[in-house]
């Protein structure tokens, strides 16, 4: 009973993350603003999912995979949202990365 | 309810995405909406119950979404030059018919078709004690029907050769990727000490686990030997993006080795049939499980090389040659 | 009707089907790992056993007078695999052993590796193939289950699609992306009707679907769709638009082995749906569809070819009207289940047979003519006949067969079609058969008049030995008029009774 509650609100919270992000995403600008609305996605939505999920694994193995699931999500979410942002950003000699390249292939359709 | 809901919304999602793939302004969304297309399916597949089906149609997914995106970066944005017009609206309408009513007879045909359907797993599960297996699939990939794996083996193996084949004449027998810009560096002029790098050295010890793993439990739960070495082979291409990992020359004879021992072992344990079991592709009930697991372990880094090279393209002539 | 015991059982030389597909498959793999010039020294080698292996399982067939069988893994159908060998497999598997060496020979000479330098990619790859291209070959013809045989379809589509893009030029890789892709719709053609036989009756197995099979809506759609996807490899009217750049671009040795051997497998795996997995199941209507689209073919073939200004051109041109004959065979046998269909299975398989010797010589005619005039344009044809007369000689005699002129394999054929058309009172047929032997003649005398006609133009004399090798396949598929197939009986071993007769 009590895992059942745990289960729904925090999958319910995380559900709430994912709308935030989705509604970034739709909503916003541009990519850099856009990545960082889908991080909220990311990290904290599929977090929320997965506590949630925690409460009904039955083994301790599966809790373990569900968490090793999150956190293969968030290293692939990080890395790319770091590559997509460094594509997107403008040519800004000040800021610019020392091994940054002057101008990489086409970017992705905005 | 929740179940039938839940299979609404995916089928809905999944034919939109199809949907929207074909009627997309420009390749990069149709490829894009392509990919989501794949993901869903993936899902379809868990919910019908073929989990085999559902990890080989992610783990190719993420494959072909890595030979797409890069076919797709590299057209032009507009019409080539010299390409025939687009369909016109009478040549449309006609494909649209043609399949409207392919679509429809398959509908009818699939709806009408006998249920309960006749169907062999009774038989496969029968089946299962003799071999030493606990997950059909594999029973059915790697016994009753292992002449089909074995050919189908083949058949990558010659789709590598003609992937190869499209090398120019000099190059041949030369590394891929060898005449990229940042040949030998990581990929698009990735900061040497950046992310992409990172993930590539943190990734690749996880997914070789998680490979390995995926083929030794394929024996008894959903895995195998292709789920695993698309896995393998998919980390195989993240080092040599991030620029730690050089692809092997197509013409080293190690590579080759590796490249045939895989469909070797299996032939020889298939032909070793005729002595142990009496026929081609038998195995003696004593050593069926060990022969199976030797075959899979053996396929399996032969598969994950190949479809790492499949991806990587042909040979190219390096940087400084051109 | 074929009991459980039956299923489970194979027969003596069984064996001999698995070494037809594991010798040539463990040479490619032994080509791959040994490369270079040790690689292309192994392939006479694997061709060599795989004739031997050939006659002895034609042997085998003809001295049992019954099929050879094999049952794979000792899992009998439906949950295991069948290998079977009867008497139109068992001559297709020899004919395209005989073709495969004559191509091997004539590509012997110039398509190597230096003895002494690195592994070259053309004769690599084109080795390589070809022992693959033999292996698919006769999975396709040994198959008796239906995802088997589409797993051998995908083999024989990747072992050919590079063939025709060897030589790197543009418009090669166009024409072999276009076969690539007509071949892959056609595979998925196929494999959803597999998939729909399958969930309608629970097994794949030839044998067994042809008991269980019955006219339903999944039957009708999966045979309608199975048809058009084997249709479209096969390059029949209207889907044959990919065939004639993809044949014509390719080098003369691997155009040879497309069009003589690669085209036929589909047409086969049709001859084994409509007659053995699902007799008759499409009815009469269909089959005159098919003649109907297979006439087409022939008048639209021929009339194309006489147009064309290539020599390679034209002849890609003819292989689609001679595909066009092998249709023809549906709407007499199916139509003929009263007056005996003898005749017009006989003569589509010697259709089949004299058709791949003659189309294999013709395009290493016009590849050896190609090559000793440097350009293979129509218009400046006349050196020709006096720089490489045997060449010419050998072009004539092949057009001889396609014309269906006697004493040649091509004049049986078209003889017991007609023959069959005529008893079976569908006499239209024979009027498509006339005309399309008087289009044939058409394009094949246009050819040798041109080529003989003498006057300017410099001409290279090539040596005998690839003459001699075009010389001998010619000869063989006149020659096939003189094989008593008939009385051996050897093509109505194995067929299926109870079916059409």
């Amino acid at each position: 009973m009590l895992r059942d509650t745990v289960t729904l609100l925090a999958v319910s919270a995380g559900l709430g993350f994912f709308l935030a992000g989705t509604l970034g995403l739709i909503r916003f600008p541009d990519t850099p603003t856009r990545l960082h609305a889908l991080t909220k996605a990311d990290n904290l939505g599929l977090g929320l999912v997965v506590l949630g999920l925690l409460a009904q694994a039955a083994e301790a193995t599966t809790a373990l995979k569900l968490l090793l699931a999150w956190g293969l999500a968030l290293l692939a979410g990080t890395t790319g949202s770091q590559l997509l942002a460094r594509l997107a950003r403008p040519a800004h000699p000040a800021g610019a990365h020392p091994a940054a390249p002057p101008a990489g292939p086409p970017g992705p359709a905005a | 309810m929740t179940g039938a809901l839940l299979d609404l919304l995916l089928a809905g999602a999944a034919l939109g995405a199809a949907a929207w793939s074909v009627a997309a302004a420009d390749d990069r969304r149709a490829l894009l909406a392509f990919l989501g297309y794949g993901l869903l399916l993936a899902l379809a597949w868990t919910r019908l119950g073929a989990v085999d089906v559902a990890l080989t149609e992610a783990a190719i997914g993420a494959l072909s979404a890595v030979l797409l995106l890069g076919a797709v970066a590299r057209l032009p944005a507009g019409p080539a030059p010299g390409a025939p017009p687009p369909p016109g609206p009478v040549r449309r309408a006609v494909a649209g018919i043609l399949c409207a009513t392919v679509s429809l007879a398959l509908m009818a045909a699939i709806l009408l078709l006998p249920s309960p359907a006749p169907s062999l797993a009774r038989p496969a599960a029968e089946g299962l004690p003799a071999l030493g297996l606990g997950n059909p699939v594999t029973a059915v990939l790697i016994g009753y029907r292992a002449l089909d794996t074995l050919l189908e083996k083949v058949v990558l193996l010659l789709a590598l050769v003609g992937v190869w084949s499209l090398a120019p004449d000099a190059a041949w027998g030369g590394r891929p990727w060898a005449g990229r810009p940042w040949a030998g560096r990581p990929w698009h002029g990735a900061a040497p000490d950046g992310s992409l790098v990172l993930l590539a050295r943190l990734l690749p010890p996880i997914g070789i686990l998680l490979g390995i793993h995926l083929v030794w439990v394929g024996a008894e739960a959903p895995g195998g030997t292709f789920q695993g070495g698309t896995v393998l082979a998919a980390m195989l291409l993240l080092a040599a993006m991030a620029g730690l990992v050089e692809l092997p020359r197509t013409g080293s004879r190690g590579l080759r080795w590796l490249l045939a021992a895989g469909p070797a072992v299996f032939f020889a344990v298939g032909l070793a049939g005729y002595a142990l079991a009496g026929s081609f592709l038998a195995y003696p009930e004593t050593v069926a499980k060990p022969l199976i697991l030797l075959i899979e372990f053996a396929l399996t880094p032969s598969l994950a090389v190949l479809l790492a090279l499949l991806l990587a393209g042909p040979a190219e002539p390096p940087r400084g040659a051109r | 009707m074929p009991d459980p015991a039956t299923l489970a059982a194979g027969t003596a030389g069984g064996p001999l089907l698995v070494l037809a597909l594991a010798v040539p498959f463990c040479g490619v793999l032994a080509m791959l790992v040994l490369g270079g010039r040790r690689a292309e020294r192994l392939a006479p080698l694997l061709l060599a056993a795989c004739l031997a292996l050939s006659l002895a399982i034609a042997g085998t067939v003809l001295g049992t007078r019954a099929a050879v069988v094999e049952v794979i893994g000792g899992w009998a159908p439906p949950l295991g695999l069948r290998l079977r060998a009867d008497g139109l497999s068992a001559a297709l598997l020899v004919t395209t052993a005989l073709v495969c060496c004559a191509v091997a020979a004539f590509a012997w000479p110039d398509l190597r590796s230096p003895a002494d330098g690195p592994e070259r990619r053309a004769p690599a790859v084109f080795w390589l193939l070809l022992v693959g291209l033999w292996g698919s070959l006769n999975a396709a013809f040994l198959g008796q289950d239906l995802f088997n045989l589409y797993v051998a379809l995908e083999l024989l589509t990747f072992a050919a699609v590079p063939l025709v893009c060897l030589t790197g030029s543009r418009e090669t890789i166009e024409a072999a992306l276009r076969y690539l892709l007509f071949a892959l719709l056609g595979s998925v053609l196929y494999l959803l009707g597999t998939a729909l036989l399958y969930g309608a009756y629970g097994t794949l197995d030839i044998a067994l679907l042809r008991m269980r099979v019955d006219p339903s809506a999944a039957s009708l759609c999966a045979a309608a769709l199975m048809t058009v996807g084997l249709l479209a490899k096969a390059a029949l009217f209207p889907l044959h638009l990919w065939l004639p750049p993809a044949h014509a671009g390719a080098p003369a040795a691997a155009s040879a082995l497309l069009s003589a051997l690669v085209v036929k497998a589909p047409i086969f795996l049709i001859v084994r749906l409509w007659f053995d997995a699902m007799p008759m199941l499409l009815g009469l209507p269909a089959a005159q569809l098919l003649g109907l689209l297979g006439a087409a073919a022939i008048l639209f073939g021929s009339v194309l070819a006489l147009r064309q200004r290539r020599l390679k051109l034209l002849v890609a041109y003819s292989t689609v009207a001679q595909i066009g004959y092998l249709f023809l065979v549906f709407p007499l046998l199916v139509g003929n289940v009263q007056a005996g269909s003898t005749d017009a299975w006989l003569g589509a398989a010697l259709q089949l047979l004299s058709h791949a010797f003659a189309k294999a010589a013709m395009f290493l005619a016009a590849g050896l003519i190609a090559e000793s005039l440097g350009h293979d344009e129509m218009a400046r044809l006349g050196p020709a006949a006096r720089a490489v007369p045997f060449t010419v000689l050998a072009f004539g005699l092949s057009g001889l067969s396609l014309m269906g002129l006697p004493p040649s394999g091509g004049f049986a054929a078209k003889w017991l079609l007609l023959l069959a058309a005529i008893n079976g009172g569908q006499w239209w047929w024979a009027l498509v058969l006339l005309a399309g032997g008087l289009l044939t003649g058409g394009y094949v005398f246009l050819v040798l008049s041109r080529a003989m006609a003498g006057g300017a133009g410099t001409a290279r004399r090539l040596g005998p030995g690839r003459q001699a090798v075009v010389l001998a396949l010619a000869l063989a598929s006149v020659a096939m008029g003189f094989v008593p197939l008939g009385s051996l009986g050897l093509l109505e071993i194995g067929r299926l009774p109870g079916g059409v007769p």
